[in-house]
């Protein structure tokens, strides 16, 4: 009885939030095009961290642009080094106050800093906008050993891994290592699981499940606050 | 259509419109709950296997066991794991029909769209592959068609609860609007009732407004019928004894030898104060009349004691008492000689007596031949120049039937045998119209068929009244039935329907007719009705609603209770013979039946005149403005 009672309060809150929401970018991405409204983004960069910022997002914007006709690969390696050279790595305690924060892109580029998680979601959504495949990209959690392989300090990582190939060995992307390595090269990180946003959320699509219990999820919850900021794919 | 029908369909089309409003909207919103939630488990399901999964050997056993694990002790429509290359690796299935208690048009209108879960499987760095689920939906199902059922459920009983409570409350609303329009209707058919004001402002405004124009009719009816009752009173009585005078007696006594239903037979009595100029002289005015008065009074203490007796002052010394029905002059003239005696005993003048006659009577006379016979006996009688009485016994009433007992054996042979017959007497208005036939009881005794005044003293005395009465709306009845009548009226005995039992097989010989009633027409006599008003006023309450028409016979006299009768709503009224009789040259008379007629219109009776026996009468008494007339001459 008593779930009944709620199913029927919170179905008609989601029912009245369904509605409210728009479904303007129903249609799937075109390769080798943007489809994010930049605009968007800028103006809530200008808004939330100050005009100053500005000029990283849309350097962002351009680093896309000149990357759109680019190979996977180059791709890969723009969004990268992109990334290392505008994001200083800073963990979230110090920067959000809480222990653990998932930061969109907006606010990543916003700060200019991030941990781990930060700069894999940033990259990440760049990635995925410039046309690759949700089959092609991981976000890994990894133990890592602090100070190489034989270290016995372990701790608790997350790198984006970047599959040429869905059953080929990964490129792995991580905030601490400016370079982009092959998996084999990094003994120091033991992968644990992985996930992607297939199955569980397309920008914009009609299948997203934008409940307040939803967004108890971090993962779905910035994913949500990314369709937000504008970005699209 | 009555209002309660009216609420019925509203409460039944407004609950209909908030079930199916409120089931959509419960269903549509559990619904999205619950297809939410599924999704939501799915994707946990999904992440936890997944990550499981990631840890593990990827032996092909190990990996079908798990799945196996987590399908067979969980709730789901499938498990599948997919390679990179979209080889499955494992999948498990739901199979066969599963047992819902919803039915399947049910799911079919209702379908949960819950989205798979999905989660990642890895092997090292490398994609071992996608893990996609999906939990069954029958737990869903079932709570939303039993919250349906529920739902409807409560519906039904919120609906019928309001319609009932509604129609109660319908009811008590409008308890009081049918007092008020029986009242408006009654008023309507110009019988001014009075009712109880209802509690309700608006009701009780009207109410009280009819209350108010109801009483007014009554009192305007009262003054009226008191003016002609004073009237008719100057008119027909003696102004020092208030008895009644020459032509008014003479008139009664016409009427008792002409009415069909009068007795067959009766006694004259006559009283005379000898000497009057005389004793006017020696004892003074004031005394002689005081003399007179006693003598009336003693006549009209003897009138109340016979039922259609009456007295008259014929001249100044002339008094005359006529009992119907009863030969029995030893007895009576004892009494009236004591009494008499007694007056004068007191008085010294040797002159002061009052000689008394006692003579028979019988129909078949004309009232100069019974006048006769008294005065010729007072004149012996006087001639004694005592307080003493003269009995003529020279009765032409045969009795046929020698003791009670003989006329109770010939009575009911006559009624369960022979049968009681009618005789109609046909009621016309002045243009020749027939307004109804007067049914008379005859009775076939001894061979000879007799009028009801030969029967009705004895069948009176022997109880016979209620079964007769009952024999003779029989006849009537089937004479309607027959077409010989169109409409009939039938007299009724205050006996009658002071009967329980007769009141009740009348109310249902009527009501084996009810097309009928209408054409019947039901008359008591305006004394009995007076003496009884209790039981008339019961009757009419039993009778009145079967649409069978009511009225008084031989009326006048009592006019001035008419205020109290206007109500019980009486059809009609028939006018005594006695004011018809001499009607053409007694402008008193005429002035009476005229002020009779019109008040008795206000209140919407019909005014027929009784015993009309001549061109004359019917001339005066349509300038009275009578509405119809029987008698001799009407045929």
């Amino acid at each position: 009885m008593n779930a009944r009672r709620r199913a029927l309060t919170s179905g008609l809150l989601c029912a009245g939030l369904m509605l409210g929401l728009p479904t303007i970018f129903s249609v799937r991405t075109a390769s080798g095009q943007l489809r994010a409204d930049f605009e968007r983004f800028h103006r809530m960069m200008e808004s939330q961290f100050g005009a100053s910022r500005v000029t990283v997002s849309r350097a962002w914007e351009q680093m896309l642009r000149a990357a759109v006709d680019r190979t996977e690969m180059e791709q890969v390696q723009m969004v990268s080094q992109f990334f290392h050279q505008h994001i200083r790595y800073r963990l979230d305690i110090n920067l959000y106050g809480m222990e653990d924060y998932w930061a969109s892109p907006l606010e990543t580029l916003g700060h200019g800093m991030g941990d781990c998680e930060d700069y894999a979601i940033a990259k990440y959504v760049s990635l995925r906008m410039l046309g690759i495949s949700d089959a092609n990209l991981r976000m890994i959690y990894v133990r890592a050993r602090i100070g190489g392989s034989r270290s016995t300090i372990t701790e608790a990582h997350m790198v984006l891994g970047y599959y040429p190939q869905p059953n080929a060995e990964p490129l792995i992307l991580d905030s601490l290592v400016r370079d982009i390595q092959p998996a084999r090269d990094r003994p120091d990180l033991q992968p644990v699981f992985s996930f992607n946003a297939a199955g569980l959320w397309t920008p914009g699509g009609t299948t997203s499940v934008a409940s307040p219990t939803a967004r108890l999820s971090r993962w779905r919850n910035v994913l949500d606050r990314i369709e937000n900021e504008g970005l699209v794919w | 259509m009555s209002l309660i029908k009216q609420l019925w369909i509203a409460v039944i089309i407004l609950m209909t419109i908030a079930f199916f409003s409120s089931l959509s909207i419960s269903i549509f919103s559990a619904r999205e709950y619950f297809e939410e939630q599924l999704h939501l488990k799915n994707i946990d399901n999904a992440n936890s296997l997944g990550l499981t999964l990631s840890q593990l050997e990827k032996d092909p056993v190990t990996i079908e066991l798990l799945l196996a694990a987590q399908f067979d002790t969980g709730h789901y429509q499938f498990i599948e794991l997919v390679d990179p290359q979209g080889e499955v690796i494992q999948r498990k299935q739901q199979e066969g029909a599963s047992e819902y208690t919803a039915p399947d048009w049910f799911i079919r209108m209702a379908p949960l769209n819950v989205d798979t879960g999905v989660a990642l499987v890895q092997d090292g760095w490398n994609q071992y592959g996608v893990l996609r689920l999906e939990s069954h939906t029958r737990f869903a199902h079932e709570a939303l068609w039993s919250t349906t059922k529920e739902l409807l459920l409560s519906f039904f009983v919120v609906a019928f609860g309001c319609g009932l409570l509604g129609t109660l409350i319908l009811k008590v609303i409008t308890r009081p609007l049918d007092d008020v329009v029986s009242q408006a209707e009654a008023i309507g058919g110009r019988r001014f009732i009075t009712s109880h004001e209802p509690r309700t402002l608006e009701f009780g405004r009207v109410v009280r407004a009819m209350n108010i124009l109801s009483e007014r009719i009554r009192q305007m009816l009262d003054v009226e019928a008191r003016r002609l009752e004073e009237m008719r009173f100057k008119n027909q009585h003696d102004a020092v004894t208030e008895l009644p005078n020459r032509e008014y007696f003479l008139n009664l006594l016409d009427a008792q030898l002409t009415r069909d239903d009068a007795a067959g037979h009766g006694s004259l009595f006559m009283v005379r104060l000898s000497h009057l100029a005389e004793i006017n002289k020696s004892l003074g005015y004031k005394k002689t009349d005081e003399l007179l008065c006693a003598v009336a009074e003693l006549l009209k203490q003897i009138t109340a004691k016979h039922p259609d007796a009456f007295s008259g002052r014929l001249n100044g010394s002339d008094f005359a008492l006529l009992i119907p029905g009863s030969e029995d002059l030893g007895n009576i003239s004892d009494e009236l000689i004591t009494a008499l005696r007694e007056l004068v005993k007191d008085i010294t003048e040797d002159k002061v007596y009052l000689p008394l006659s006692a003579c028979c009577y019988t129909k078949a006379e004309s009232r100069g031949v019974v006048l006769m016979r008294g005065d010729n006996a007072l004149a012996i009688a006087e001639q004694r120049e005592d307080t003493c009485a003269e009995i003529l016994k020279t009765s032409g009433a045969e009795e046929q039937f020698q003791s009670a007992d003989k006329w109770r054996e010939a009575l009911e042979y006559a009624l369960e045998t022979l049968g009681v017959r009618i005789h109609t007497f046909s009621v016309k208005s002045p243009g020749g119209e027939v307004i109804h036939d007067e049914a008379m009881m005859r009775l076939e005794l001894n061979g000879e068929l007799r009028s009801a005044g030969y029967f009705i003293p004895w069948a009176k005395r022997l109880n016979l009244m209620p079964r007769l009465d009952l024999a003779v709306a029989a006849a009537a009845i089937d004479r309607l039935k027959s077409g010989a009548s169109e409409h009939i009226a039938i007299n009724l005995s205050v006996e009658a329907i002071s009967d329980a039992g007769f009141r009740r097989q009348l109310v249902e010989q009527l009501k084996e007719v009810p097309e009928l009633c209408y054409r019947i027409w039901l008359e008591l006599p305006e004394k009995s009705v007076l003496n009884s008003l209790e039981a008339f006023r019961d009757f009419c309450m039993v009778i009145k609603p079967l649409g069978v028409k009511i009225g008084m016979e031989r009326a006048g006299a009592g006019f001035s209770e008419i205020g109290e009768l206007q109500d019980l709503g009486l059809d009609y009224i028939k006018v005594d013979s006695a004011f018809v009789r001499d009607l053409p040259d007694n402008v008193g008379n005429q002035n009476f039946v005229r002020g009779l007629a019109t008040v008795a219109h206000s209140i919407g009776m019909l005014v027929i005149a009784e015993g009309v026996q001549t061109e004359q009468e019917i001339a005066a008494l349509r300038d009275c403005g009578v509405d119809a007339m029987t008698g001799p001459i009407i045929g």
